[in-house]
């Protein structure tokens, strides 16, 4: 006999921003439409925020909105309407075929799916440390490298945007 | 574990829109919902684990999200270079390495 489901809000709050999510990334990758896609990948980022804030990783969740929704999301918006207007606004996005890509696609998820089910069946042990004291203690090394790498991204931007004459 | 299964399905979408597309933003954009997807299955599978997403595994997070957009900003400053120079928008049409 199985037992009564047992779903909180918060369940449901994770469930919602997890559906809108998978439902946002499915609409970029199939749609023909610029804008569409663009509306898809934003559904998808904020989602992912909110699975981040959800499960107790706020920072996360606002430095994905930062980075993700406000950065990556409007450059992407930007090339597309650079690069739809000098293609004479064809539609973009068109497809190869469709059913191994979507073969590799499922067999990606069931395989992550499979792994990673099992291994989160370990035992719970209680979180400590400040956000702070992990990225200026042991993450030290990391966080200095995220910056300079930043820098060399940004340089690299430049110099892959300025015209040479 | 629903939100592990979510991470799961955003990567499987992200390689079917990898493996599928022909445009080089629309793979750019397809990269992006893959990362996401890694990021939701790291988040989700420490929260089950551990039982709570701790400081270290958040700032693992957070690094690795600042790592995926300077990916995403040099691939599209790329990637606007080659057709502004190219006019090329289409990885099959893209033949030389050189420009």
């Amino acid at each position: 006999m199985m037992p009564p489901l047992d779903i909180t809000g918060a369940d449901a709050v994770v469930g919602l921003a997890c559906a809108l999510g998978v439902a946002g990334a499915l609409v970029s990758v199939l749609t023909r439409d610029v804008l569409r896609l663009g509306l898809g990948l934003g559904l998808a980022f904020v989602s992912v925020a909110a699975i981040f804030a959800s499960i107790g990783a706020g920072f996360a969740a606002v430095a994905q909105l930062f980075l993700y929704v406000g950065g990556v999301l409007v450059l992407l918006l930007f090339a597309l309407m650079l690069l739809t207007r000098s293609a004479g606004g064809a539609p973009l996005a068109e497809r190869r075929s469709t059913f191994l890509p979507a073969l590799a696609g499922l067999v990606t998820t069931l395989a992550i799916a499979l792994v990673a089910g099992p291994l989160s069946a370990a035992g719970a042990r209680p979180a400590r440390g400040a956000l702070s004291d992990a990225l200026l203690g042991p993450l030290l090394a990391q966080f200095e490298m995220a910056g300079v790498l930043l820098l060399a991204a940004l340089i690299a931007i430049v110099g892959i945007a300025v015209r040479r004459r | 574990m629903i939100a592990i299964l979510a991470g799961a399905s955003l990567i499987g979408v992200g390689v079917f829109g990898i493996l599928s597309r022909r445009d080089v933003i629309a793979v750019l954009a397809a990269t992006e919902v893959a990362m996401a997807g890694v990021l939701v299955l790291m988040a989700a599978t420490t929260s089950v684990v551990a039982g709570a997403v701790g400081a270290l595994s958040e700032a693992r997070l957070v690094l690795i999200l600042v790592l995926a957009a300077a990916e995403a900003a040099v691939g599209l400053a790329l990637a606007v270079a080659v057709a502004a120079r190219t006019g090329v928008l289409r990885f099959d049409d893209m033949r030389q390495g050189r420009g």
